[in-house]
């Protein structure tokens, strides 16, 4: 057994020396638990298939009129679906779709949410009433809805997608940024920065966002699994990314009517999806779990 | 420096009878990612049927953990190595959780150090002690209303009745931690163990807490295990007295024995490192324990800054007002301070100096009146102010936890606060002005203990080379012996720099040694000011007499 005991005070010289472990802890937390460990495993496969699904999956898009409903075998191991396409090569290739439109969607949502609320939390007064109103005014309005009135007025691309799901996102990234920033701006580090004259955009950046970036880590990753099954339900319900795109939500929805007759071609893309969803999920709660270690 | 191990081993069993509590060979370390670090170090100590105990060590030294180790509260790392805790005569490591439950709050009550976490902000105060009552007696619900009104007097409330029906926050501090101890009592122990019960109390309210501490144990007759970093509280108020350092129990006696001829050096260095009545920073060092050089330094005097009080006076402040709300915080404030002095400002919490010192450096605008700084009228925040302003006034912060911006390592600290506010020294030289050497430099703040942290804080107060520092109670969180050091620390810049100082405490012993002049405020007004000397010795104002009053309660021993 060892024991370490204390024999002089940390206070004295010599004893505290620089410590090269600073370096890595934002990344070490999540893998230091088990949900964390299993979520980043699931998450870089996704990304590696994502990545190289084209080069080693059938074509995604050729149709077989001959070979409908197939169920799985050696030569389809998902099975065909209604229009003769391998299912596993869809899903497979699916993943790319998923995986630009949440990650991008929530990129763009953590940089506003974190201008608008890190401004709206140091500033305080009247900037931190017009902003949050603004926030409030966006809130109100249900998403699904809107987005459904705003994707059929307008075409239905990838980046309005993105962009309709980021704008969606950035008041409840504000609101929780905006928390934080409260919590920190009154530490005493702060008003040191003030006392030698920082910036606004100096304490925001290099004083504050530094230390509550555990917040913006997990906020992240909460934010980025609700983007992937949102775009998934828009998609669903065909506003999202049109056909042929071998999208997730655009799959299941044009498959599930064949559910009772060939179960394959739905459930194998809600399981990517679900799977994914997970995923995200996991490595959040390894995030957290960690970070309170 | 070489730890003596005191005799021990040989519990004192004072008087007729078994001892109350009899803790022998006591080791307990805490598991942190595989490796074990001791807290307590075969630590054994008795306390005798009504005896009171006083336990003395820094922060770390394992008091606590010693404490929370009588009840089996410790924390779920705490790895118990050896020993055993005999209370009665039964050992408290092997009791079933239901006996321990049974036992807690009844035959061995705890009083901690903030009263507000204590209580349930939900429910009447009253009520709260009442349910102690119905849980230890199963009596019924009038009989335990009766008896909270009862012990609720006991604890010196005129109006217990009234007390009753309130809820914590709409009690002050120390009637909330009265109410606390009102709770242990309500059990009646035989063992009272108080972890540094005034701590977060002002100086008037300690005062009165201690008195009613001291009283109850005096009457009831409990034992009592009294906890604390300050020495002189334990002297007054304890029969016996131990002293902790890293884990160990270094020197245990009679208190007025150990007070007047302590035997381990350690002790010695507590007693003697606090400023006392006739020392002054222009007079004597203070002697702060265990740091390289003191003892040589000791016998150095320090320079007397010659002090101008012809000229424009580097600070001025006239006709501030400042209001929170309903709350006054500032009435129509004015003061002067002159190159190289150094001006005390007294008050508890609340009067409203911390806010002073804040609207003076700008981060709280006042809602009128002037501030000049050498003669230039300020702007009222610090980030309307002009450069050679911000650079002339800085500010050291109270709290030497938040006081560094956890993400950054010292070195950056230093050089941003050099290049921002246009100083004229390294890195390197800065440092070693407040003592820290290369080695601390590289470390982030989380490494460094709560005195080198204030250090760091001074090094970029004094980055920029400023006229005016506001030292916001920069030593009242940091243990004794390293409140000596920072308060020559503070002496020394001031010397070697002439820059003026405006030193918010409560603590008037520190006052007394640092300052040259000294302001009294009380709800949001200066009610008395002049020489340091004068105004501690021969208060005129009532408020500065009752603030002296309690501090010299506190302190003194009859």
């Amino acid at each position: 057994m060892t024991a370490i005991i204390p024999k002089k005070d940390a206070s004295l010289p010599g004893i505290a020396g620089p410590v090269p472990r600073a370096r890595g802890r934002l990344l070490l937390p999540m893998l230091r638990t088990r949900s964390g460990v299993v979520g980043a495993a699931i998450l870089a496969a996704w990304v590696i298939i994502a990545l190289t699904a084209p080069l080693w999956t059938q074509n995604p898009l050729s149709t077989d009129a001959l070979a409908t409903l197939r169920a799985p075998s050696a030569e389809h191991w998902f099975g065909t679906d209604s229009l003769g396409r391998d299912v596993f090569a869809r899903v497979m290739t699916g993943s790319s779709t998923a995986l630009i439109i949440g990650p991008a969607a929530t990129a763009l949502a953590m940089a506003g949410g974190i201008i608008l609320g890190g401004l709206a939390g140091y500033l305080g007064g009247v900037a931190d009433e017009i902003i949050m109103r603004v926030m409030d005014f966006l809130l109100a309005f249900p998403a699904l809805i809107v987005a459904i009135i705003l994707l059929g007025l307008f075409r239905s691309d990838m980046a309005t997608l993105i962009l309709l799901l980021a704008i969606f996102f950035i008041p409840l990234v504000a609101r929780t940024v905006r928390g934080a920033v409260q919590a920190v701006k009154t530490q005493e580090y702060v008003e040191a920065a003030r006392l030698r004259g920082e910036s606004t955009p100096y304490i925001l950046l290099g004083e504050i966002l530094p230390n509550i970036s555990g917040t913006l880590v997990v906020e992240t990753t909460v934010r980025l699994s609700s983007a992937i099954v949102t775009s998934a339900s828009l998609s669903f319900i065909g506003l999202g990314v049109q056909p042929p795109t071998p999208d997730w939500g655009l799959t299941i929805a044009t498959e599930a009517p064949y559910l009772t007759i060939a179960w394959w071609s739905a459930l194998f893309p809600s399981l990517a999806l679900a799977s994914l969803v997970i995923g995200v999920a996991l490595l959040a709660e390894g995030m957290r779990e960690g970070s309170e270690r | 420096m070489t730890i003596e191990l005191s005799k021990q081993g040989t519990p004192v069993t004072g008087g007729p009878g078994a001892p109350t509590l009899d803790i022998r060979h006591l080791t307990v370390s805490y598991r942190r990612q595989g490796t074990l670090t001791r807290v307590l170090d075969d630590v054994s100590l008795s306390i005798a049927p009504g005896e009171a105990y006083g336990l003395v060590g820094e922060s770390g030294s394992g008091k606590s953990t010693l404490a929370f180790s009588t009840v089996q509260y410790l924390a779920p790392n705490a790895v118990v190595e050896g020993g055993e805790i005999l209370f009665h005569g039964e050992d408290m490591l092997t009791r079933e959780d239901a006996e321990l439950r049974a036992i807690r709050g009844s035959a061995i009550a705890m009083v901690y150090q903030d009263p507000s976490s204590a209580l349930n902000p939900t429910m009447k105060v009253g009520d709260q002690i009442a349910e102690v009552y119905r849980a230890h007696d199963l009596c019924s619900r009038e009989q335990s209303v009766d008896k909270s009104v009862a012990v609720l007097q006991q604890v010196a409330f005129s109006e217990p009745k009234r007390i009753y029906d309130r809820y914590p926050h709409q009690l002050s501090g120390g009637q909330q931690q009265r109410v606390v101890i009102a709770m242990a009592l309500a059990g009646n122990p035989s063992l009272l163990v108080l972890d540094e019960p005034t701590t977060g109390l002002d100086l008037s309210v300690q005062a009165e807490v201690l008195t009613l501490v001291h009283e109850l144990h005096r009457r009831n007759h409990v034992a009592m295990l009294f906890i604390s970093h300050d020495l002189a509280t334990v002297r007054k108020l304890c029969d016996r007295i131990g002293v902790m350092r890293y884990g160990r129990l270094i020197e245990e006696g009679e208190a007025e024995a150990l007070f007047t001829a302590p035997t381990h050096p350690y002790t010695r260095g507590l007693i003697d490192c606090l400023p006392r009545e006739g020392t002054h920073k222009d007079g004597v060092r203070l002697r702060p324990i265990d740091e390289p050089g003191s003892e040589q330094e000791a016998g150095l005097q320090r320079l007397a800054v010659p002090i101008d009080r012809s000229g424009v006076p580097v600070l001025e402040v006239s006709g501030v007002n400042k209001a929170f709300g309903s709350v006054c915080a500032a009435k129509d404030i004015a003061l002067t301070i002159h190159r190289g002095e150094i001006l005390g400002l007294v008050g508890e919490s609340g009067s409203g100096k911390s806010t002073l010192g804040r609207m003076i450096v700008g981060l709280e605008s006042p809602d009128s009146g002037e501030i000049r700084l050498a003669g230039r009228t300020l702007a009222r925040t610090v980030e309307k102010r002009a450069r050679t302003d911000q650079r002339s006034l800085q500010m050291v912060f109270q709290r030497p936890d938040t006081t560094l911006n956890p993400r950054r390592r010292v070195r950056a600290t230093l050089a941003r606060a050099i290049s921002k506010l246009r100083g004229t020294l390294s890195v390197e030289a800065l440092a070693a002005q407040v003592r820290l050497g290369p080695a601390q430099l590289e470390t982030v703040p989380r490494r460094l203990s709560g005195g080198m942290k204030q250090r760091v804080a001074i090094a970029r107060a004094f980055a920029g080379d400023p006229e005016v520092v506001v030292c916001d109670e920069p030593t009242s969180a940091l243990d004794p012996s390293i409140q000596a050091a920072i308060l020559n620390e503070l002496a020394d810049v001031a010397a070697a720099r002439g820059t003026a100082y405006l030193f918010i405490s409560h603590d008037l012993d520190a006052v007394r040694y640092l300052a040259d002049r000294v302001a009294v405020m009380y709800l949001g007004e200066i009610v008395e000011e002049g020489p340091v000397d004068e105004v501690l010795s021969n208060p005129r104002h009532p408020y500065t007499r009752k603030l002296l009053a309690a501090s010299l309660s506190k302190f003194s021993v009859e």
